[in-house]
């Protein structure tokens, strides 16, 4: 298999990401922050939460030969694109547990600083959703991100 | 250049000799189960004093024991890749993407136990969920501790 046919240009690659992540971010944050509650049933919220994230996902796998690539068995990669592979999900497990860390870190600070002592099913939904996004997109995001083709190589 | 593992580069450290003694696999097993019951004492002594200071009194034989663990495995989960061989690097990132589903697991549980020292939940559970996050960081390393061969040329 290789990932360099019909592969979308780096920047676009970039560009995707960014925006998938970013969009879903923003999404959360809106949903989370309580601004939709009087117009909106939370059980809406949580469902915008869950297209978004689906949607999320639909959009990064369109990027498809590195889609495949995070998530094909090893006997259809070469050489090159297993070490590209093997490298994405060191880097996707650095970055998802320093995300988690930060995360409690900001969550910590701000229910202390918004006087928050309580969750609600749209915040924990928020986060559900992201984190399937997140998690399950992640190698592949990385691999996206970092995969400049054969000629890296030479 | 110093013996200082303080001063010196850090592959330097990872590779020096004096840490020989960490390297055969029985030891790094017996390390690996220091560090996981240090884990397992950490939120029974948090619920037992009811105070957070008493983290630090885990906190300096963790340092030892995380420090140990990373020196066994001659820093393979701490060096960056240029400073790795193509095979030691090739040993950590398949032990990473072997290990990424269960550490994502474990740092999700982490988080929500975590998450809910905001909400009144007992200091057993908000240190459990500290000791989930320790196990979900360390994971690739324990692991590689527990399962890498000796070396050839171990006496």
């Amino acid at each position: 298999m290789s990932s360099q046919s019909a592969s979308p240009s780096l920047l676009s690659r970039r560009f995707t990401v960014l925006t998938v992540y970013g969009g879903y971010l923003c999404v959360a944050l809106v949903v989370a922050s309580g601004r939709m509650d009087a117009h909106v049933m939370p059980s809406i919220q949580g469902l915008i939460a869950g297209i978004m994230a689906w949607s999320g996902v639909w959009i990064l796998s369109r990027m498809a030969p590195h889609w495949r690539l995070g998530q094909a068995p090893d006997a259809e990669l070469d050489e090159r694109e297993i070490a590209l592979r093997l490298r994405a999900y060191y880097l996707a497990y650095v970055i998802f547990n320093t995300g988690v860390f930060m995360f409690l870190v900001g969550l910590s600070l701000f229910m202390d600083i918004a006087k928050v002592s309580s969750v609600t099913y749209v915040q924990i939904s928020a986060v559900l959703w992201g984190v399937f996004l997140y998690g399950w997109t992640l190698p592949s995001a990385v691999i996206a991100w970092i995969d400049r083709g054969p000629a890296d190589d030479e | 250049m110093s013996d200082n593992p303080f001063t010196q580069p850090l592959r330097k450290t990872m590779n020096d000799p004096q840490f020989d003694w960490a390297r055969p696999q029985r030891m790094r097993r017996r390390v690996v189960m220091l560090f996981l019951a240090l884990v397992i004492a950490q939120p029974i002594l948090l619920a037992a004093t009811g105070s957070p200071l008493s983290l630090l009194l885990i906190l300096l034989p963790f340092i030892f024991v995380m420090g140990t663990l990373n020196a066994s495995i001659r820093g393979m989960t701490e060096l960056r890749a240029r400073d790795l061989d193509e095979r030691e690097d090739k040993v950590r990132n398949t032990a990473y993407a072997r290990l990424y589903w269960a550490g994502l697991f474990l740092g999700m549980v982490a988080a929500f136990m975590m998450s809910t020292m905001q909400t009144g939940g007992s200091l057993l559970l908000v240190g459990s969920g500290l000791s989930v996050f320790f196990v979900a960081i360390g994971l690739p390393t324990l692991w590689l501790a527990w399962s890498l061969p000796d070396e050839p040329d171990a006496g």
